[in-house]
């Protein structure tokens, strides 16, 4: 279990791309923190910092309190699950796991106990003398957290490790890594770009774009209250308007003016006149057959899609140009005419309009 | 069941008859060389004088002190050039594993040695190392040395292993090249996060997983020094002479067909166990510097 601080890393490219541009998180002991974000946005090229893989041009790192900035990936009291598993090929599971602990001059009485609590807790036993190839994707997937796990690390990093499995396996190995997460206590530095993932998996999301934080939360606070178009965008499915102040009602409560319709929203953010972009979430959507007088709407179902658990239901808003997105239990008749109502609470205001 | 006998049968004769011209041709060649050489060992084709079964020839070369030096001699040139070449190929490989700013041309420029003949590459070396060659002459030149020194045909064959690693080493680096380039960076940075420094990284991943290049270099490296003659003639020691030069010189200024085809099979013998030793001793070195 350890501490883990960046303190405004940046890395520029020799190329002169900015990759990392003033990155500045700190990590608890125990943690599972994800860096969440579309490819290119430098999540993976973090992690490779935080291993000492990739050399940050700017800032620090500390570990415990102390800058291991310039400390190399072997001197880091860090290991990494890698998107490929880099299982050595020619070691068999055992040697596998073992070649941390023996690399580090563990003794062989310890390398024996490690080995063998690596096995149990990720069941795999059977497998130890097995080369990897003779394995399936999930098993090795396994090993290459065993071996992570039996280097006895403060942090382990995982950089998208569950990418390459089918989405049965993918839902178990989740749950796994997160309960011998909670089990060991090590703090969890997890990569991905699949936003369900990392909703299901973490205690705090950093969602990244373009090298920068668009937004540190937990997936309470990313998917509900999201910072920024960006955000509400990527993190789930999102309506997004422009919304111009009109009122402050008071409480919180504000009268924002759409194409759409006249909402009334509430908001913790202190608006200032102008116009801002708000969103809602399709699932926050009441559906009514008649419009209430409040931050309600008519609409016409142009669309749908059938999903099993629910169905989304694309509508075209009466006296707009543009769609939004609702989801219901069961299909609606296309062509209907339905009243939306969005409670005030339930949308988030986003940056203002520039 | 009866049916299916005659289709399995007609199945194996079509895929024997496929793969005739290819190995057949081999078989043919090799088998012939092989077995005649291996006739003329013990009497037969004998040239210069009646053919009939005999061990003489064998009793003869195996009985001499020639043969014994030139099999000691082949054997050291061998096994040094061998192993000297993937040594010195295996930094190369591993410098030039990522490409950088002009490691196309140094790539390039590391495998020339291939295109220059064997022979051409010993005279040029010899312009270079003989009594008044370019370095002796340097020297003499700068009052370093005050009369020339003997590189040409020195006695142990530095020259000649000189020249069988300028030849081979861009050979041996072609080889491993391709090996250490399909290791993937993630094997080297898990092994790199889980402790390993620079050496432990060569000995535990690139070496097991280059190992087959590895091997493939030195048992190529090694027939063809064992059986070198050109390098040997031109810069080796002359008190001591290659297996191929003492084959040459048994048939040719002796007129023994039948002994030179004796050294052949040594040779052959010789090329075939050493390559057999030099890879096992690999995979034992290997295997030991994985632990």
């Amino acid at each position: 279990m350890a501490h883990l601080q960046l303190d405004r890393v940046s890395k520029t490219f020799a190329n002169g791309f900015r990759v990392l541009d003033d990155i500045s998180i700190d990590v608890a002991p125990g943690e599972f923190l994800t860096l969440l974000g579309p490819s290119g946005c430098g999540k993976t090229t973090l992690l490779k910092a935080i291993a000492g893989f990739h050399a940050i041009s700017s800032g620090a790192l500390r570990i415990n309190g102390e800058d291991v900035t310039r400390v190399e990936p072997e001197r880091r009291d860090t290991a990494m699950c890698f998107q490929s598993y880099a299982l050595f090929p020619h070691m068999t599971v055992s040697e596998n796991i073992l070649f941390g602990p023996r690399q580090n001059r563990v003794s062989k009485a310890d390398c024996a106990d490690r080995l063998a609590t690596a096995l149990r807790q990720v069941d795999l036993g059977a497998h130890a003398e097995k080369l990897p190839s003779a394995l399936s994707g999930g098993q090795q997937q396994r090993v290459a957290l065993a071996r992570a796990m039996a280097m006895r690390p403060g942090i382990i990093l995982f950089d998208e490790p569950l990418s390459n499995l089918d989405a049965k396996l993918r839902e178990q190995v989740r749950f796994e890594i997160r309960a011998l997460q909670a089990e060991l206590g090590f703090t969890a530095i997890y990569v991905t770009h699949d936003q369900a993932e990392a909703l299901a998996m973490s205690d705090r999301i950093v969602v990244m774009n373009k090298g920068r934080i668009e937004q540190i939360g937990t997936p309470e606070d990313i998917y509900d209250r999201p910072a920024s178009r960006f955000v509400a965008d990527f993190i789930g499915a999102a309506n997004i308007l422009k919304a111009e102040v009109q009122e402050d009602l008071g409480s919180g409560l504000w009268r924002m003016r759409t194409d759409v319709a006249a909402f009334e929203i509430r908001t913790d953010k202190k608006l200032s006149r102008g116009s801002y972009y708000i969103c809602w979430r399709p699932e926050d959507a009441e559906v009514q057959e008649a419009a209430s007088a409040n931050n309600s709407f008519l609409a016409k179902v142009t669309a749908q899609a059938f999903q099993g658990n629910l169905t989304d239901v694309i509508l075209t808003p009466t006296g707009s140009t543009g769609t939004c997105r609702i989801q219901v239990r069961r299909p609606l008749p296309l062509g209907t005419q339905v009243a939306i109502t969005i409670p005030p609470e339930r949308f988030s205001v986003l940056e203002a309009v520039q | 069941m009866r049916a299916a006998q005659p289709a399995r049968w007609r199945e194996t004769a079509g895929l024997l008859l496929l793969l005739l011209p290819g190995l057949g041709l081999i078989v043919l060649f090799i088998g012939t060389v092989i077995s005649m050489a291996v006739a003329q060992s013990v009497g037969y084709f004998n040239f210069s004088g009646p053919s009939g079964f005999t061990l003489d020839f064998w009793h003869k070369q195996l009985t001499s002190p020639i043969l014994r030096t030139s099999v000691l001699y082949s054997l050291k040139i061998a096994t040094i050039s061998a192993i000297l070449s993937v040594a010195l190929a295996y930094p190369l490989a591993l410098w030039l594993r990522k490409p950088f700013p002009g490691s196309g041309a140094i790539s390039a420029l590391l495998k020339a040695p291939m295109m220059v003949p064997g022979l051409v590459a010993a005279f040029l070396l010899v312009n270079v190392i003989a009594f008044h060659g370019i370095i002796n002459e340097t020297l003499l030149g700068l009052g370093i040395t005050s009369k020339p020194l003997r590189m040409q045909n020195d006695r142990f064959g530095f020259a000649v292993i000189f020249l069988q690693v300028w030849k081979q080493l861009p050979f041996a680096l072609l080889l491993l090249s391709a090996a250490v380039q399909s290791i993937h960076d993630d094997l080297l940075n898990a092994a790199r996060d889980l402790g390993a420094g620079a050496l432990a990284r060569f000995r535990k991943i690139v070496l097991p997983l280059t190992l087959k290049s590895m091997q493939a270099a030195l048992i190529i490296i090694f027939i063809g020094a064992a059986g070198d003659y050109s390098f040997q003639v031109v810069a080796g020691p002359t008190r001591s002479s290659s297996l191929a030069q003492h084959m040459y010189t048994v048939q040719r200024e002796f007129g023994q067909w039948n002994e030179a085809a004796v050294v052949a099979i040594v040779l052959m013998a010789i090329a075939l166990t050493g390559s057999i030793l030099l890879a096992a001793a690999s995979q034992l070195a290997v295997s030991w510097g994985k632990k």
